[in-house]
């Protein structure tokens, strides 16, 4: 769960590592309190978004005056910057910078163990700075069963070509980052700028912090959930949404992704999911959303989840696609498929291919409805791979909306 | 031959007097795999499926000294300290299926099994089968229609696409020596360069099948690995999450970029495969005629 660039201050702040004076607002009202407890005169704004890079989107901006930082805050407030609506800014003191560091602890997959980077040389262009100059960047891997101590992290500084008198200070933050990075289950952390004031006082201007979900039972701190699509949800996408949060019955409806296609799908497990909608795109389908069930749902579970697919408007196909599933039954999942389909009776074609438990009694049901209500379903079993499935409902699309046309 | 499990293998479930504990060892006893004792702390002197369940590990191994995998099936909360149990008792191979661990702890664990020289294999793997000598964990279900014995090694981060990757090799008559799901977590005990070091060695292993995904370096290392002609049989791959990629996503800050270094995406991965001429994939299906034809078959 990636964190806000405030909540991961009250992170920092627990952890005894010094931020700017900092107030969050929601509205414009709320500047004339805040304003003068910054007493500094120039302040920064900054708007609150999961997205990174926010300098460069204009949403970080630093104001001399009190006339300017509102113009800031009308700009930002409620607006949508990078994909998102702006509903809190951060306005924090200007402070008087002396050295920008940068300074990073993140799991790294090659050594399968926690890594420390660190950069004399921060800012926003840390990364720029690592392709053009790599060796300003120094990175570290950590023994996560002996942790760091402070002998080890002045090497490190040292070896990454710190001031000698700024290492005392900046080992001890580094310190203490290490430590909430293990007590709060930090998948990553990154202060970007670590900045030493004129007055020599170090301050973490930024956070860039995502805690690892696994972790939550024993979370320090708990925060609002949240969507990580990076863009607000649609009407759809909350229905979706909604039906597991109703129904504790194996999982629908939790992932949901809006797309603009034109293919509706209903697919079951992870992997299979993305290797089919690939598959699907592959060969010029387009996919009208992205969602998997699986777990063994209920019946009204899964009508819930195909009445939200059929929901979406311009639909020229459907597919019903899943691997041979070792535990949800098909002919139970189906026949909630089923009783959304009789009542939405959509015209265009029906690929299904699915298997495992119940599936005979799946495909007879399918066959009967198709009968019954006109219904333009295709049924193949798990001997028929996937991702073929994939090649004829593309094609059968392509057909039926050149039928449309003429 | 096979890789990592065979007929010698002699299996402890830890967690089966849980649900998925119980199921699991019932498809494993099924398939003809020894699971010769169980470990619940706590529920010791019960029996699950005929097998005695200890308190401990170290009263199973005292009755059971053959005991030479685990197979981990605890809730989340308790894997940690499940696999610190198995590698304090030197079990050589520790199959972790237990899903969603903390990262932290899996770190931990991995950095002391290297130190006992074990094998975690996962989290968040469905298991292990070399068809027709054994199975460890829930791979195959109660059907195991998607297996039978041959020559091809398939390895996989997801656990549903290990089947049908199977699968697909089965229906053309192609079979396996063993099939490993890794699984898809960012850090995990055994990648795919791990799993083709093996291969490489196993002379009934003709040639191998990888099923990735986007995010993380693994397939790259296993380029990386094959490029230094650490394996040099015939190996296609198929990477999935082409659409996933081009989603609207958050970025992680610039840590996530410098760790990766522009590795992970799919476009990074099937370069580095072709690079190490690895037979690519577009499709999934696709992958049958690539190792059909490398093979000559």
């Amino acid at each position: 769960m990636k964190l806000y660039e405030f909540e991961g201050m009250q992170i920092f702040q627990q952890a005894g590592i010094q931020t700017p004076q900092q107030v969050v607002i929601q509205s414009i009202d709320e500047l004339e309190k805040t304003y003068d407890l910054l007493h500094k005169g120039s302040v920064v704004v900054k708007a609150q978004t999961l997205a990174g890079k926010r300098g460069k989107a204009g949403a970080i901006k630093f104001c001399d005056t009190k006339l300017a930082a509102k113009n800031a805050i009308k700009q930002m407030l409620n607006k949508v910057i990078l994909n998102e609506t702006v509903t809190k800014l951060l306005i924090a003191e200007k402070l008087a910078v002396d050295k920008e560091y940068y300074f990073g602890l993140i799991f790294s997959q090659e050594l399968r163990s926690p890594m420390l980077i660190l950069s004399a040389k921060g800012g926003i262009d840390i990364e720029e700075t690592e392709k053009l100059h790599p060796e300003l960047v120094y990175k570290f891997p950590i023994d996560i069963l002996q942790g760091i101590s402070d002998e080890n992290v002045k090497k490190m500084l040292f070896t990454a070509v710190f001031p000698e008198e700024d290492i005392e200070q900046l080992s001890q933050i580094i310190r203490k980052c290490w430590k909430a990075f293990s007590d709060f289950d930090m998948k990553m952390v990154e202060i970007n700028p670590l900045i030493k004031t004129k007055q020599s006082q170090f301050i973490a201007a930024d956070s860039v912090i995502v805690l690892d979900e696994a972790a939550e039972y024993r979370y320090k701190i708990r925060f609002p959930p949240r969507v990580g699509i990076g863009r607000e949800l649609t009407p759809i996408e909350i229905a979706a949404k909604k039906i597991d949060e109703d129904d504790y019955r194996g999982v629908a409806g939790r992932t949901y992704i809006d797309l603009d296609g034109d293919i509706g799908i209903l697919a079951s497990g992870g992997g299979a999911s993305i290797t089919c909608v690939d598959a699907l795109i592959s060969y010029g389908g387009k996919p009208a959303n992205y969602t998997e069930y699986s777990g063994n749902p209920s019946a009204e579970k899964v009508e819930k989840l195909a009445r939200v697919v059929l929901s979406k408007k311009g639909l020229h196909g459907l597919w019903i696609i899943g691997g041979t599933a070792n535990f949800t039954r098909i002919d139970i999942t189906i026949s909630g498929i089923i009783a959304a389909l009789k009542e939405i009776k959509p015209k265009f074609p029906i690929v299904v291919r699915r298997g495992g438990q119940g599936e005979k009694e799946a495909f007879a049901m399918l066959d009967q409805a198709a009968k019954d209500y006109g219904l333009n379903i295709t049924c193949y079993d798990d001997t028929t791979p996937m991702t073929i499935s994939a090649k004829i409902l593309a094609d059968k699309v392509k057909e039926y909306k050149q039928r449309c046309k003429e | 031959m096979s890789i990592l499990i065979n007929e010698n293998t002699r299996i402890l479930v830890q967690g089966i007097t849980g649900n998925e504990g119980t199921r699991a060892t019932k498809f494993m006893l099924a398939y003809g795999s020894k699971v010769v004792a169980g470990v619940t702390p706590g529920k010791g002197g019960q029996n699950v499926e005929s097998v005695p369940v200890y308190n401990s590990i170290k009263e199973s191994l005292a009755k059971h000294p053959e005991i030479n995998c685990s197979v981990i099936l605890v809730p989340p909360k308790f894997a940690k300290a499940a696999m610190i149990e198995a590698i304090e008792n030197r079990i050589k191979l520790i199959n972790v299926i237990t899903e969603f661990i903390p990262i932290h702890d899996v770190a931990e664990c991995i950095a002391k099994a290297k130190q006992n020289n074990c094998i975690i294999v996962g989290p968040t793997s469905v298991g292990i089968i070399s068809p027709g000598k054994c199975k460890i964990g829930m791979i195959g279900g109660d059907t195991n229609k998607a297996y039978m014995p041959g020559n091809i090694g398939i390895i996989s981060k997801s656990g549903g696409m290990s089947s049908e990757t199977a699968y697909i090799f089965k229906l053309a008559g192609i079979g396996q020596s063993t099939v490993v799901s890794i699984g898809g977590d960012v850090i995990n005990g055994f990648s795919f360069k791990d799993a083709l070091a093996l291969f490489e060695k196993d002379p009934k292993t003709h040639a191998v099948v990888i099923f990735g995904e986007i995010g993380g370096t693994y397939e790259e290392e296993a380029a990386e690995f094959i490029k230094q002609a650490g394996f040099t049989k015939p190996c296609a791959a198929f990477i999935s999450g082409k659409f996933a990629e081009a989603l609207p996503n958050v970025t992680l800050g610039h840590a996530g970029a410098i760790i990766e270094g522009g590795k992970g995406t799919r476009e990074s991965k099937v370069k580095a495969l072709k690079d190490a001429g690895v037979m690519i994939a577009e499709v999934h299906h696709e992958l049958v005629e690539l190792v059909k034809k490398a093979l000559k078959i």
